[in-house]
């Protein structure tokens, strides 16, 4: 069954919501944004074709929402949502609302999304199927006091690990025995609070592994590929920083292995559209399933640029019902990718998110560079969401290329009036371990855990200290000045206004 | 003119002033000399002995935004807080410890009374979804808690007053 989709509700904010946006806007599709009261004007709102308020700026009161999200859809005419990630992208009961009210909901299944959602059941799953998974500890109803003794048997460190869901939430590396306590609770409070699931699961403690993951896409008709590996090594707190393909770890042989395991899971899960198998690879290339995320990821454009695939383009076909675009051999790789993720936070104390409004933002630009932002100078940057403001993707022909590309975007990016990672990340390009390619998920606590940004000579300070003086207070200004787009944008002159209200 | 500044916690104070068109800037760490041509409000050509910098600069309120030297930099303007101990909420002296970032309480640790560690955990705040410790800053006893589980704090809003 094929279907047109010709209106798209993005479910999401920031630049994933724009990623898609533009992607609807390339396919002729309309584009339905949703905001909540802070995001008013933000970049999303801006840039979609209609938009519309769904409530108050706790994402619970908003962009969690499934009632009036779907009611939105509804009055704005849409076939089809698209869920982003984050929020509601791994909600097997959104996915079902949707279909159930007549929508296409743009990602898998709601019984892949449940199973795979379940950290602990496809854990089982892909073991029973021969995946290779994490030794470890995997019924879902133990007491806290069973996993303490089940983790005395495992042998410390363990990994405490939320069921309902990754991306570092609920996730605690326990070292011994008398911080397993307080650990599981926080663990359990932190997983409540994020999936609504304070189920927990343990596993061993791996020494050094490097996260390497698969972009896995499979169509309606049984159709399943991969597009190569992500190394996802440079994390803090759980999260990824900096990703790059190909992994500078792979062989010929370990990826063909690896991607043929990746698409096992896929088929095992009976897996529709877009979705990630990540894996822990260990110092002996030994490879161990983690989990699948059922959506779209942060790090997709750097596959696209060696793959040469518009991800987001193929997520809207697939889930119209069209054929992949692409069979297993066709998928080939030129040159290389790496990602840099711009957080509003400060690397030299524990990487804290830090909230303002943007005075100013300068895009790197140039060959081979790439932005996928969701701010641009004059947003605000609120405590209620994910701390992220844009993505700088660099491509080079090889490895080194596209890291020189990269350590010279980050030297042109500016981010003026709220603390970034920048000068962070361009410190850890800087590395010898991470030039030589001797990457691991503990990277950053291993080699930068007290991370400063080298001292400034007495001239260069007092440089700093002058122009301090010198800089102008522009922060009271309505619209922003034209340096930085040549002219005022025409939202910025409106001021206050109602958009896509009614109809 | 003189200044106050404080950059990465530390005070520094200096004079600065235009003549003859070169900014002139003295500080304990000596001085320089620089010529200052604004592209924009916000964008610098600095002519630093005979060398081109490119600069950026915004201030909002006390302080000031800048990217030089490849790096970025705040500092803030603490003139109007003359004759102020700046360490006096740090440390081996600090009265209370307060939020490094906005946020919900999740939970209070502490009860009024109780004696405090260096380093203890105080309360969790949650930020964007993750937890977040506040430790004490000292050894201490606990005069008051300030906040209740599930109120909203912003940033440096005190937390756990200590007896001094």
């Amino acid at each position: 069954m094929k279907t047109k989709i010709h209106k798209i509700l993005i479910a999401n904010r920031g630049e994933i919501a724009v990623r898609i946006i533009r992607a609807c806007r390339e396919m002729g599709i309309i584009s339905v944004a949703v905001y909540s009261e802070v995001d008013k004007t933000a970049m999303h709102v801006r840039e979609a074709d209609e938009a519309y308020h769904i409530g108050e700026a706790q994402a619970s009161e908003s962009y969690l929402r499934h009632d009036v999200i779907i009611d939105t859809a509804k009055k704005s005419c849409c076939d089809a949502i698209h869920p982003g990630y984050g929020f509601m992208a791994e909600n097997a009961e959104f996915a079902t609302t949707c279909r159930k009210e007549g929508f296409i909901f743009i990602g898998p299944s709601s019984d892949s999304i449940t199973l795979l959602g379940d950290k602990i059941a496809s854990r089982k799953m892909m073991s029973a199927a021969g995946v290779p998974v994490i030794p470890g500890v995997d019924d879902a109803d133990l007491s806290d006091k069973q996993l303490f003794e089940a983790a005395e048997r495992i042998g410390y460190p363990v990994m405490i690990k939320a069921a309902g869901g990754g991306g570092g939430k609920g996730m605690r590396a326990v070292q011994s025995a008398d911080k397993f306590m307080d650990s599981i609770q926080a663990a359990r409070r932190e997983a409540q609070s994020a999936f609504g699931n304070p189920t927990v699961f343990l596993e061993k403690f791996l020494v050094k592994p490097r996260h390497i993951e698969f972009q896995i896409f499979s169509d309606q008709h049984c159709n399943h590929v991969h597009l190569f590996e992500r190394e996802c090594s440079i994390q803090r707190r759980h999260q990824k920083i900096i990703e790059e393909c190909p992994s500078p770890a792979m062989n010929e042989d370990l990826r063909k292995n690896m991607g043929d395991t990746a698409v096992q899971v896929a088929k095992a899960a009976n897996y529709e559209n877009a979705g990630t198998v990540e894996f822990l690879l260990d110092e002996n290339d030994k490879y161990f399933f983690l989990e699948v995320n059922t959506r779209i990821q942060v790090e997709h454009p750097i596959t696209e640029e060696i793959t040469g695939t518009d991800l987001v383009i193929e997520q809207i076909r697939v889930a119209s019902g069209e054929r992949l675009s692409w069979k297993q051999d066709d998928i080939t790789t030129r040159g290389h990718a790496v990602e840099c993720r711009i957080y509003a936070e400060d690397a030299t104390v524990g990487f804290l998110p830090s909230t303002g409004k943007i005075h100013r933002f300068y895009n790197p630009t140039g060959l081979g560079i790439r932005i996928d932002s969701g701010i641009e100078t004059g947003d605000e940057v609120s405590m209620y969401y994910d701390p992220i403001l844009a993505k700088i993707v660099a491509y080079g022909k090889d490895r080194d290329s596209a890291i020189q590309r990269m350590r010279q975007a980050l030297t042109d990016t500016v981010v003026l009036g709220v603390t970034t990672n920048i000068d962070f990340m361009k410190d850890v390009l800087d590395r010898k371990e991470f030039i030589d390619g001797k990457l691991h998920i503990n990277f950053i606590e291993e080699y930068m855990p007290d991370w400063k940004p080298a001292e400034l000579s007495n001239d260069q300070l007092n440089v700093v200290l002058g122009l301090a003086t010198i800089a102008k207070d522009t922060s009271k200004q309505t619209y922003s000045e034209s340096d930085t787009r040549g002219q005022p944008e025409p939202w910025q002159v409106v001021g206050a206004w109602e958009i896509g209200y009614g109809q | 003119m003189k200044h106050k500044f404080m950059y990465d916690k530390i005070l520094y104070q200096i004079s600065a002033e235009l003549k003859d068109g070169t900014n002139v800037v003295n500080s304990d760490e000596g001085q320089v000399e620089f010529i200052s041509d604004a592209v924009t409000e916000s964008a610098f050509i600095l002519n630093l002995n005979g060398k081109k910098v490119k600069a950026y600069g915004v201030r909002d309120g006390d302080k000031t935004f800048l990217n030089i030297f490849g790096r970025h930099i705040i500092i803030d303007d603490v003139s109007r807080e003359d004759g102020q101990d700046f360490s006096g909420d740090r440390g081996d002296s600090a009265s209370s410890a307060v939020a490094p970032m906005p946020g919900s309480v999740l939970k209070v640790l502490v009860n009024v009374g109780d004696e405090v560690k260096f380093d203890q955990p105080l309360v969790i705040i949650e930020a964007m979804k993750m937890e977040n410790q506040v430790r004490a800053p000292r050894d201490a006893i606990v005069k008051k808690v300030a906040v209740e589980e599930g109120m909203q704090v912003g940033s440096g809003d005190d937390l756990i007053l200590f007896e001094i």
